[in-house]
């Protein structure tokens, strides 16, 4: 051992006693500086918060004292088990499939409601038209070929002329063709253009439903025109004859005089529920 | 190493720390009895602000995490040491992310004469640790832990995650730097 490797073991000795808190010859200034860090280390215990406390008293809060057989408890009110958060997970997807089930059938009372405004007779008109026209929309939105289909079709304005919303004057297609139609009925002129009553294409129009735009109460009566039997709740019955006062002729005149207005005049003349089907 | 006692019965940092781990809330008490004060002290020595919460948080990892602990009362003591020096390391970070805070100045007559006393008992210590300022962490680290931690070379070289060796040049390097500056300052402490 050289003499520098017994200088470094002294110092190193030093040292340790000065770490230690002993006395050291020569080093009065690192000893009150030790002792001063000592000090700090010796200084009174800061109070524990509360959750340490809670510790210190009661133990751990998931786990207590070691039972009889050595194996730790879980605390009651400890954190919760793992099926506890296994059942609170499960509530809260039932939670959120709850909420979508509200959203669907709000959305789908809505829908009902907006098609019940369009489709009922009795819905003023300043609902109805509105109503109808957000069913149309949704219905070429959703059934784009229809629209495209329909091109050769006649359009349908309205709805109720279609007839199928009249139960007593449910218009099948075919119902008032061509055939219903008796020579010397009607004159050719009478039945023309801008009439309403002028018996539709019907299945004669490729391309689409033949949907007659008349609006007829009932089907055409034997010896009358089909398309000019007056509405149904608008006249008596069909063994009393035409109503005069509709200004309709009688079947079988020459002079049929046209009848006034358009099929949404004529329209008004009806009451508001269809009549029963005879 | 001596723990609590225990109705008389003087009981050992080993038993302690065995019956900590299964569970004892007096066992949690009389470490905390024991070893609150080097690492209150440790902590506060590493400038940390809030030294009382920080030390609840050091022992509430410390019981909560008995379960983990394997080892003797040494190697226990050490790795409480471990715990407080990576959470005094977090709360620095912390607080470079905090504004600046100042403490109210009190004009109560009542208060002054503490405040004076206190404001004395602390010149010691904030020159001491403004002499440990001119070391280098690692230097300061290891003369902290050896002084306020009381822990021996061997422990602090499992809390720094150094060698033994390495922790003995440290501090070597720190006191004779101490001295130097001391001689050179010739002011006391």
């Amino acid at each position: 051992m050289s003499p520098f490797d017994d200088g470094l073991d002294m110092r190193r000795a030093a040292d340790e006693r000065l770490l230690t808190g002993l006395p050291v010859e020569g080093e009065t200034d690192l000893e009150l500086l030790v002792t001063t860090l000592r000090s700090m280390g010796s200084a009174p215990a800061p109070a524990p918060t509360a959750a340490l406390r809670a510790i210190l008293s009661d133990g751990l809060p998931g786990v207590r004292a070691t039972d009889e057989y050595g194996t730790p408890e879980m605390h009651p009110d400890g954190p919760d088990s793992i099926d506890d958060l296994a059942v609170r997970r499960a509530g809260r997807g039932r939670q959120r499939l709850a909420l979508g089930a509200r959203v669907a059938l709000g959305a789908a009372a809505a829908a009902a409601i907006a098609t019940g405004a369009a489709a009922l007779e009795p819905v003023p008109a300043a609902i109805r038209e509105p109503a109808r026209a957000v069913i149309e929309g949704a219905v070429n939105l959703l059934t784009p070929w229809s629209s495209s289909a329909g091109e050769g079709t006649p359009a349908i304005d309205d709805p109720g002329e279609t007839g199928a919303e009249s139960p007593a004057g449910v218009e099948k297609p075919g119902d008032l063709g061509p055939d219903d139609l008796r020579p010397g009925d009607l004159r050719p002129g009478d039945t023309g253009q801008g009439d309403a009553v002028t018996p539709p294409p019907g299945p004669s129009v490729p391309g689409g439903p033949a949907v007659p735009p008349v609006e007829v109460g009932r089907p055409a009566e034997p010896g009358a025109p089909a398309d000019l039997g007056p509405p149904v709740d608008a006249g008596p019955p069909p063994e009393a004859g035409p109503p005069q006062d509709l200004g309709i002729s009688a079947p079988g005149s020459v002079d049929l005089p046209t009848p006034p207005g358009d099929a949404a005049d004529r329209g008004t003349g009806r009451g508001p529920y269809p009549s029963p089907a005879p | 190493m001596r723990g609590g006692g225990d109705g008389g019965r003087t009981t050992t940092l080993d038993d302690l720390v065995a019956r900590a781990k299964d569970g004892s809330s007096e066992a949690f008490a009389s470490i905390y009895e024991l070893l609150a004060r080097p690492v209150a002290g440790y902590l506060r020595s590493r400038g940390v602000l809030d030294v009382e919460d920080l030390t609840s948080e050091v022992f509430i990892s410390v019981f909560t995490g008995m379960a983990r602990f394997e080892g003797d009362a040494e190697g226990f003591r050490s790795w409480v040491f471990t715990i407080a020096h990576r959470r005094s390391v977090d709360s620095w970070r912390r607080a470079a992310r905090m504004p600046a805070t100042t403490e109210l100045d009190t004009e109560d007559g009542a208060w002054a004469r503490s405040a004076e006393d206190l404001a004395i008992g602390r010149i010691g210590d904030a020159r001491a640790l403004a002499l440990l300022d001119t070391l280098s962490p690692d230097q300061r680290d290891v003369l902290l832990l050896r002084i306020v931690g009381d822990l021996t070379v061997e422990q602090v070289a499992v809390v720094l995650d150094k060698t033994s060796g390495a922790v003995k040049a440290l501090q070597h390097r720190g006191l004779a730097r101490l001295r130097r500056v001391l001689s050179a300052e010739g002011v006391p402490i």
